[in-house]
């Protein structure tokens, strides 16, 4: 699994819910990082930020997309809104998750894989 | 003792008898040479143009004379004239002046210009012999060579057989005379059909120069003709007769002109002789007048008689001269006068005329004069000759005695008997009145009385103002006036009175007492002027109020109603109409001429405090007496110049340069110091000419200039003026027309309008460019201050952008994950109240939550970046109508990527003004905003159905709580480079049109 978060609380909480997912997680906090991460990890899933620093969020996963076409993105937002889910959509990510309630983020990557 | 016979006594006398004699010279002859400013003292001819100046011909050039002054043209310095070799003149018909020359033709001189013609231009010969104007106004030339006409600009010979060498006289009458070997003819006037021609006996003579041949044409119409060997012939009606020896011409006289005056005198200049004046058809010879009577030289060359009557003759060695006709003669020794000082005159009832003077009594009868000399007497009684040495007094009785009183004694002479009275001293005056008393006056023993013998005195003592008794005057009453030394006083009934009234002589020495018919008393004062005394009311006449002398010795009235009086310089007269005028307070001053010696007066210095030194006699001539005799006046011969002088503006002059009148005087910026010389053309006593000048414009009245002849200004300002000058001739009559001079003083560059206009815009434009500082100061400040705004509005913007990211990205996410841990607490944690609690967290974190969320969207619509403008507007639009229950309608045009961050910030920021707007004041249940792009500009409606406003009561509002105000949006519009334009109307809703341009 792959974080890809800015905020080091969030980072927390994310690999606190993810734990029971899996072993390996690793974390990074830009959009550029994720892209670089992606390749040398090649996680089965990525939890992606919009809102970085350098490349945002929906960049990095076209990125991401672009060279892997099989990578599974999930973008992992405080931003709900429809045009965000459409843009996400758009990008190639897999699932949308507003920040506001994360709980159900096991379950979407479940449904995911 | 025995009387002696009277017959005895003549023989005793001491007389002397002497030819009739008119007593002194009537011409008085004036004369002007080089030294006056003649170019040469042979003056060839003289005439008189119409403009009044009197021109002259010389051998060394051509004069013009205004009286006073010669103005001269010779050829090394008048253009246009070839010769200053001038003989002859005439002026033609249209005013040109031609002038003969005796080497160079002839010149013509007109408005101003000369022009000299010569054989080149056809004329016979250089020579000019003479120039006349025919009657009907043609120029004919006679040369050297033979006369032509001056006809439509060129010279036609004269006469069908060519040349003529005769001499040709065209007569003032119109007839053609011409002399020559055939005789004199006389071709007369009128058409050619109808000519006659008279044939004349007289032949030029071989000896005779054709040019030496004179004619005349006199007032009668008689032809003169003078030629070197004939003589002077008359020729009339085709009789000819030889007036030679009748003028009393001497044989072989050489007469080179003639005239008649206006007297009827005819004058022959001769050329070594002198002239000689002739009555025609008097019996008497011509008078002949030399250098003996007072002419500067016996060769006469030409005559001339102007405009005023004046007889001019040139002379060809003594310049120009002028004969005057005198109306004043006299007689002293040199008639045979018994002295030249004259101390009384007197006419006897028989009208002889008897003079006294310090060396006896002469008798003037019938033209001859005789005297008495003294022959000392050793007592009172019949004397062997006149007793009396130097004779003052006269006076005659009803007797017939003549009274006479001198410096030691009185006496009487009657029937060639003298008979000495007394030997009182110094006796001034002597008078017998009516109850047959004689009184005398004299020097120290005051006023005495002689009757029956007895002689009574009267002195200070017996109330005379002096003992020095100049003049005794009986009136009309009987009383006596009596003239003192020390004032006037009046003898009646025995009693002395002194006059004194106000005004009067005071103590005034009065020589004159003079009664008029209409019983008004005149005094003549030795020095302190005239007076005149009429109801108890003296007027004073002196040098200040215009008499000519403060003297007045003698007061006589003419015949024409004038006053003469006598004083040391002169006589002069007065006219009473004027005294009488001065009186009633009707004229300021008067005018008094004088005579001196023009007039023919041999000494103007009269004598007076001897009663009488003066007369009128019965033949209405004043006879007063001078220190050379006495001097006759006929006032009725006194010529009067009634001919108003010409005036002249003859040039002027500007710091010292001439300048150009003939079109008026132009005076040039920095020129001063104008000279105007003017002229006025009376030659009878042209020295006496006075006048009267103004600058209209300048000065406020006229100027008495006297005889002066020039008018200077030392400045002008700028300005039109008229320069007027009229004069007075000798006589006191006026040419009120005068002559003017238009002058125009221009204005220095910096005194025209156009200068002054130009300074004026200059001083407009100097402060429309300080308007224009202080406006672009202005501008400057209000751009530096927009500027400012605008970059306040900008760093504001990126300092809510920094809060609101942070709000958003730091806060909030740090809440989120609050959030969530407390959710995943709910969900992980089975106690109760353990779950309570993080259900507690949960919903105050999703509150905190929202609140920085809300902070920061306010701060900052994060979506513009991240939505675009036109989803972010949308979205505010659906936000607001949510928030505030006002129906709001959107339409939105794409926008994204066409503005800047800042731009869209801005735009972002004015629809939110406009809606908070609405939200806040407006009251609407209906908006509307639409965005949208027309052409290359951007337009935002933003409109509302609420309670509207008056647009022009609002004060710009100060940003409130969460909007920026009015204030913050024009700023922004005006950041934008947009305009806008509020419609509103209080209950009828509200539109904002928002107009921005696009860039390109």
């Amino acid at each position: 699994m792959l974080i890809v978060e800015d905020n080091a609380g969030m980072r927390r909480l994310l690999r606190s819910l993810l734990g029971k997912l899996t072993d390996e997680i690793h974390e990074c906090t830009t959009g550029s990082q994720a892209v670089a991460a992606y390749r040398q990890f090649q996680p089965d899933c990525v939890l992606m930020d919009i809102e970085m620093p350098e490349l945002d969020g929906l960049a990095a996963t076209r990125q991401i997309l672009a060279e892997f076409p099989a990578a599974r993105v999930v973008i992992v937002t405080q931003h709900d809104s429809a045009k965000f889910r459409a843009d996400a959509q758009r990008a190639g990510a897999c699932g949308f998750i507003s920040k506001e309630n994360l709980l159900e983020l096991p379950a979407l990557i479940n449904s995911k894989h | 003792m025995k009387p002696l016979s009277p017959n005895c006594l003549s023989l005793c006398l001491l007389f002397c008898l002497l030819a009739a004699l008119p007593a002194a010279a009537q011409y008085r002859f004036d004369n002007w040479t080089t030294e006056h400013g003649l170019p040469q003292n042979s003056v060839e001819a003289i005439t008189q143009t119409r403009d009044g100046y009197l021109w002259l011909t010389t051998l060394n050039g051509l004069a013009r004379f205004d009286g006073v002054r010669f103005t001269i043209f010779a050829n090394n310095e008048t253009p246009g004239m070839n010769s200053s070799r001038c003989n002859t003149l005439c002026e033609d018909a249209e005013g040109a002046l031609w002038i003969g020359t005796e080497n160079s033709g002839v010149i013509r001189y007109r408005q101003g210009v000369f022009t000299t013609f010569t054989t080149q231009d056809g004329l016979p010969h250089n020579l000019i012999r003479r120039i006349q104007l025919s009657r009907n106004g043609e120029l004919l030339i006679s040369t050297h060579r033979g006369s032509v006409w001056w006809r439509n600009g060129r010279f036609v010979p004269e006469g069908a057989q060519g040349q003529s060498l005769q001499p040709i006289y065209l007569s003032p009458s119109g007839a053609r005379w011409t002399l020559g070997r055939t005789g004199l003819h006389e071709q007369s006037a009128g058409q050619a059909s109808e000519q006659t021609t008279r044939h004349y006996p007289l032949y030029l003579d071989q000896r005779d120069e054709p040019e030496r041949v004179r004619f005349y044409e006199d007032r009668a119409g008689n032809l003169w003709v003078s030629t070197r060997t004939g003589g002077v012939f008359k020729a009339r009606d085709g009789r000819l007769e030889n007036y030679t020896a009748r003028i009393g011409l001497p044989p072989d006289t050489l007469i080179w002109d003639m005239l008649e005056d206006r007297d009827g005198y005819l004058w022959f200049g001769s050329a070594e002789l002198g002239l000689f004046r002739y009555k025609d058809g008097a019996p008497e010879k011509a008078v002949r007048h030399t250098i003996a009577n007072g002419l500067a030289s016996d060769s006469v060359r030409s005559l001339f008689l102007d405009r005023e009557g004046t007889v001019w003759f040139g002379s060809s060695v003594s310049g120009l001269n002028r004969m005057t006709r005198q109306f004043i003669s006299g007689y002293s020794t040199a008639q045979g006068l018994a002295a030249d000082v004259a101390h009384g005159v007197l006419e006897d009832r028989a009208g002889n005329i008897w003079v006294t003077t310090h060396s006896g009594l002469s008798k003037i009868a019938g033209g001859v004069i005789s005297n008495y000399r003294y022959v000392p007497a050793a007592a009172p009684g019949i004397a062997k000759g006149l007793p009396v040495r130097g004779l003052y007094a006269l006076h005659e009785d009803r007797a017939g005695r003549l009274w006479l009183g001198g410096v030691d004694g009185l006496c009487w002479f009657k029937d060639g008997v003298f008979t000495l009275v007394n030997r009182t001293r110094d006796i001034w005056a002597i008078h017998e009145d009516r109850s047959g008393n004689l009184w005398y006056g004299t020097l120290e023993q005051g006023l005495l009385k002689l009757r029956d013998g007895v002689t009574t005195a009267y002195t200070t003592k017996d109330g005379l103002p002096h003992n020095s008794v100049r003049a005794i005057y009986e009136d009309r009453h009987g009383a006596l006036w009596l003239g003192t030394d020390g004032g006037l006083a009046k003898y009646q009934d025995g009693q002395i009175t002194r006059i004194a009234d106000q005004g009067g002589p005071g103590t005034n020495r009065v020589w004159s007492i003079h009664e008029d018919a209409e019983g008004v008393f005149w005094l003549g004062a030795y020095e302190g002027g005239l007076f005149r005394f009429k109801d108890g009311r003296f007027t004073n006449y002196t040098k200040a109020n215009g008499l000519f002398d403060n003297g007045v010795f003698q007061i006589l009235e003419d015949g024409r109603g004038n006053l003469w009086m006598s004083c040391f310089r002169s006589l002069y007269s007065a006219s009473k109409q004027q005294l009488d005028d001065y009186a009633a307070g009707k004229i300021s001053t008067i005018i008094s001429q004088a005579y001196g010696k023009a007039d023919g007066l041999l000494n103007p210095n009269c004598n007076g405090g001897r009663q009488p030194s003066g007369i009128k006699t019965r033949d209405g001539r004043l006879w007063f007496t001078t220190l050379k005799g006495v001097a006759v006046v006929n006032p009725e011969e006194l010529p009067v110049n009634t001919l108003p002088p010409l005036v002249l503006i003859e040039g002027a002059t500007l710091d010292r340069n001439a300048a150009d009148i003939s079109a008026g005087l132009r005076v040039l910026p920095g020129q001063s110091n104008l000279e105007i010389a003017y002229t006025a053309l009376s030659f009878v006593k042209a020295d006496q000419v006075r006048f009267k000048y103004q600058l209209v414009g300048q000065d406020l009245d006229w100027v008495e200039a006297g005889t002066r002849r020039t008018a200077n200004y030392s400045y002008l300002r700028p300005g039109q003026y008229t320069f007027r000058v009229v004069a007075a001739n000798s006589d006191g009559i006026w040419n009120n027309e005068g002559a003017q001079l238009l002058i125009t003083a221009l204005p220095a560059f910096y005194q025209t309008w156009w200068f002054r206009l130009l300074a004026l815009l200059a001083g407009a434009g100097l402060i429309g460019l300080i308007f224009k500082r202080r406006l672009d100061l202005a501008y400057r400040a209000r751009q530096a201050q927009e500027e400012f705004a605008q970059r306040l509005i900008e760093s504001q913007e990126q300092e809510r952008k920094r809060i609101a990211t942070e709000l958003h990205d730091g806060l909030g996410q740090s809440l989120l994950v609050i959030k969530n841990r407390a959710l995943l607490g709910t969900a992980t944690c089975a106690e109760a109240a353990a779950q309570e609690q993080f259900t507690e967290i949960t919903e105050t974190v999703g509150d905190a939550l929202g609140e920085v969320r809300a902070i920061a969207y306010n701060l900052r619509p994060l979506h513009l970046e991240r939505l675009g403008l036109t989803a972010t507007l949308e979205e505010m639009i659906a936000d607001v109508a949510n928030a505030s229950g006002i129906e709001i309608a959107g339409a939105i045009a794409p926008l994204d990527g066409r503005f800047t961050q800042t731009q869209e910030i801005n735009l972002y920021r004015i629809v939110q003004e406009c809606l908070n707007n609405i939200v806040k004041h407006s009251q609407a249940t209906q908006a509307s905003v639409i965005v949208q792009i027309h052409e290359n500009e951007l337009q935002i409606i933003v409109s509302d159905d609420g309670r509207g406003f008056d647009p022009a009561a609002i004060q710009p509002s100060q940003p409130g709580r969460g909007g920026m105000g009015l204030t913050g949006l024009n700023e922004r519009i005006r950041i934008l480079g947009g305009t806008h334009q509020i419609f509103s109307t209080p209950d009828e809703g509200t539109q904002i049109r928002i107009t921005v341009p696009l860039a390109e």
